[in-house]
């Protein structure tokens, strides 16, 4: 038991310490600790499971002591701006200004190509539009481009772009949901005029509509089965 | 940080349990290793009778902690003590003059299962 947990904080500890020395590239869309956790964690339960002669507690205390770690190190990085920036590092500016900043391209092991394929992924060609690129602290690349590269605004344009509104789902799959109904305050006659408006008899040939409190509708019928 | 002070409480929760682990583990191996030692020094005199019995005391000992014991150590070492103790069991019954080799198998098997218990270097990595 000692020798379980003093080996899950060895080893937890040292996945934070070499993933944080490898850099953000690895990480993906988690933050560094919560990659160590996921990575652990799911070996860590499949050995009591695969292996009989193991006891089911030496899965279970590792889990929790690595759970235990990862609140404790979130809670504490909260709390201290020096040990979030230990811990998780800070974003890495790759682009100001249009100029590619390329010392922080090696100390992040970018490449050339790896910072095009990031910024075709975000529908940029150019890098000479790009005021800011900020690789963050969980390996995504966020792209801010100079204020004349981006999309005008319909406050921009003096256009009215109307209300907004969160689209909720009142039909899924043929089944009304009330709750969602009575939340956006519409009830069925409302459902029912709806319906009829888009040529449906009943909900059941709805596969998928949606609406805003403002009243905006998406409508997306069953399709016939072939 | 609530969440943080229930971590904290359930990460000092687990050291204490682990170090109250490594008392039981420690005296359980203790008070069989008594008896193993009264074992040798009856057979040694040639008192096979008293032997077992210090044995099947050691054995008694070390069977009302099985569930304990299948709960935290590996089970491959649990079953290699076992086999150990009746082969012991077996000698002595036997009368078997190499009753020493069987009994510096039990031990050693005890032994390995304290080590393995107790934070070191070696057990660590």
């Amino acid at each position: 038991m000692a020798i379980v947990l003093i080996r899950t904080l060895i080893i937890y500890f040292s996945l934070l310490l070499i993933l944080r020395l490898l850099g953000k590239r690895q990480l993906g869309e988690m933050e560094l600790s919560e990659f160590v956790v996921a990575a652990l964690i799911a070996d860590l339960a499949a050995h009591p499971l695969q292996d009989m002669g193991i006891p089911l507690l030496n899965g279970l205390i590792p889990i929790l002591v690595l759970f235990c770690c990862e609140v404790l190190i979130a809670g504490c990085s909260m709390k201290s701006i020096r040990l979030r920036g230990l811990i998780f590092g800070k974003p890495s500016l790759l682009i100001v200004r249009g100029r590619i900043l390329q010392q922080e391209m090696r100390k992040n092991r970018f490449t050339p190509d790896e910072l095009m394929q990031e910024l075709r992924a975000q529908s940029v060609t150019d890098p000479s539009q790009i005021e800011y690129a900020v690789l963050e602290t969980n390996g995504k690349l966020n792209v801010i481009l100079f204020p004349a590269e981006r999309p005008a605004t319909a406050a921009q344009l003096g256009a009215d772009a109307g209300e907004g509104g969160y689209p909720i789902i009142v039909i899924s799959d043929g089944r009304v949901l009330e709750a969602n109904l009575r939340h956006l305050g519409y009830d069925r006659r409302w459902l029912d005029r709806q319906l009829r408006s888009r040529g449906a008899a009943s909900p059941k040939q709805v596969f998928l509509m949606t609406a805003t409190a403002a009243g905006r509708v998406f409508f997306a019928p069953k399709e016939a089965r072939p | 940080m609530k969440r943080e002070a229930a971590a904290a409480a359930l990460l000092l929760l687990l050291i204490a349990l682990t170090l109250r682990h490594l008392q039981t583990t420690d005296r359980l191996i203790g008070a069989v290793e008594r008896s193993l030692l009264r074992t040798e020094q009856a057979a040694g005199a040639g008192d096979y009778d008293t032997a077992l019995e210090a044995l099947e005391e050691g054995l008694r000992l070390w069977n009302g902690h099985r569930s304990y014991a299948q709960a935290l150590f590996r089970h491959p070492d649990l079953d290699a003590l076992q086999d150990a103790f009746s082969g012991l069991e077996l000698a002595l019954r036997q009368r078997d003059p190499s009753w020493p080799a069987a009994l510096r198998l039990l031990r050693y098997h005890l032994e390995m299962l304290g080590q393995m218990e107790h934070p070191s270097i070696r057990s660590i990595f």
